[in-house]
C-alpha cells in the first residue's frame, strides 16, 4: 500500500513537472510569435507604402496626365481638363485624385476654371480633402516670361482615393 | 530509512532549483537580446523618398538663367557645381540652399506635434562610396536622436551631366513615425 502511494506521488510529481515545462515552452513560443508578428506587420506596412508609391508613378506616367516625358511630374493643365470629364474615372480605375500644392504658395483653395492657376488643391472625381494613399510629385505647366517659355513646376502631394478591394 | 528518504527529497529539491535557475538565466539572456535590438535605428530605403527627390529636382527655383528662364532645382545643382551665377547676381549654390530650405520646410513640417521628427539632405559629387565631396552644406532640421523612436526612410538619386562623366548625388533622409 505504502509502495503504491509513493508510486502515485512520483507520477503526480512527474505530471506537474511536464505541465510546467509544457507551459514554459508555450510561453516562449508565444513570445517569439509576438516578435515575428510585429515584424511582419512592419514589413506589410512598408510594402503597402511602396505599392502606393508605384500606383502614383503609374498614374503620373499616363499620357493623359504626364508632363513632358517625366514620370515624376503631373501636368496641371491636363489635370484641370480631366477634372471635368467624368468618363476618365472609369479609364483611370480609381475613385478620385487629390493634388495639393505644397510649394510655393500653399493654399487650401480648390481649383476651378475661374481661379486656376492661383489656387492650391485640384480635386478630380472626389470631394474628399485627404486620403492616406499619398506620394510626392512635381505639378507642372508651361509658362512664358519675356517671350521665353519655361516649365513652371511646383512641389505637390498627390493623394489617391481608391477602392481598396479593387487594388489588393 | 527516514534519513535516506529525507536526503532523496533534498536532492530532488536541488535538482528542481537548478532547473529553475537555468530557465531564469535563459529568459534573462533572451530578454537582453530583445531589449537591446530596438536601440538600433529602424531604417530602410524608401520609394516615397526616391519619388520625393526626383520631384524635387523638377521644382522651379527663383534663380533665373542669363537667358531669363527660371532654373529647376536639378539644373541649379549643376549650376552650383559649375559655379554659375543667377541673373540677379546671386551665387547659384546660395540660391540652391535658399530654395531647398523653403521647399523642405513646406513639404516636411518638423515639430513636436508632427509625425516627422527629422530630415537631412546632402548633395555631393563623386563616386558611389569614395571621393565624395559635398557641393553645399548639409541641410537638416530636427534632432537626429529622435530617429531612435521612429523609422528612418532614406534614398538617393544620381544626376549625370550631359557633357562630362561627373556624377552628382542627392541623398535625403527623413525620420518619421508615419509618412
Amino acid at each position: 500500500m505504502d509502495k503504491t502511494n509513493r508510486g502515485q506521488l512520483k507520477i503526480q510529481q512527474m505530471s506537474v513537472m511536464l505541465i510546467v515545462v509544457f507551459i514554459f515552452f508555450i510561453m516562449v513560443s508565444l513570445f517569439f510569435l509576438m516578435i515575428n508578428v510585429s515584424r511582419m506587420n512592419r514589413v506589410a506596412r512598408d510594402l503597402e507604402r511602396d505599392r502606393i508609391s508605384g500606383l502614383i508613378i503609374k498614374i503620373a506616367s499616363l499620357p493623359e496626365l504626364r508632363f513632358s516625358d517625366n514620370s515624376y511630374s503631373l501636368d496641371a493643365d491636363k489635370a484641370m481638363i480631366i477634372k471635368y470629364k467624368r468618363e476618365y474615372k472609369e479609364f483611370l480605375g480609381i475613385d478620385g485624385i487629390i493634388i495639393r500644392k505644397l510649394y510655393p504658395n500653399k493654399s487650401n483653395e480648390e481649383c476651378t476654371y475661374s481661379n486656376y492657376p492661383n489656387c492650391g488643391v485640384i480635386k478630380i472625381f472626389t470631394n474628399k480633402n485627404e486620403s492616406p494613399e499619398r506620394g510626392y510629385i512635381a505639378l507642372c505647366r508651361k509658362e512664358v516670361i519675356n517671350d521665353v517659355p519655361y516649365d513652371k513646376c511646383d512641389m505637390a502631394i498627390v493623394m489617391i482615393d481608391i477602392n481598396e478591394t479593387k487594388y489588393k | 530509512m527516514k534519513s535516506i528518504r529525507k536526503k532523496l527529497g533534498q536532492e530532488e529539491m536541488v535538482g528542481f532549483m537548478m532547473i529553475v535557475v537555468i530557465v531564469i538565466v535563459i529568459i534573462v539572456i533572451l530578454l537582453g537580446i530583445y531589449v537591446r535590438k530596438p536601440t538600433k535605428v529602424n531604417e530602410r530605403q524608401s520609394d516615397i523618398i526616391y519619388q520625393f527627390i526626383q520631384s524635387l529636382t523638377l521644382v522651379t527655383s527663383d534663380c533665373q538663367s542669363p537667358q531669363r528662364a527660371y532654373r529647376s532645382i536639378g539644373e541649379l545643382v549643376k549650376d552650383c557645381k559649375n559655379r554659375n551665377m543667377c541673373l540677379d547676381g546671386r551665387n547659384s549654390c546660395q540660391a540652391l540652399i535658399d530654395n531647398l530650405n523653403k521647399i523642405l520646410e513646406e513639404s516636411f513640417i518638423v515639430s513636436e506635434s508632427s509625425f516627422i521628427k527629422y530630415y537631412k539632405i546632402k548633395i555631393f559629387k563623386g563616386d558611389e562610396n569614395q571621393n565624395r565631396e559635398l557641393l553645399i552644406n548639409e541641410i537638416e532640421k530636427g534632432t537626429n536622436s529622435s530617429c531612435l523612436n521612429s523609422q528612418k526612410l532614406y534614398n538617393e538619386i544620381l544626376i549625370l551631366e550631359r557633357y562630362n562623366q561627373d556624377k552628382i548625388r542627392i541623398y535625403f533622409e527623413v525620420c518619421s513615425e508615419r509618412i
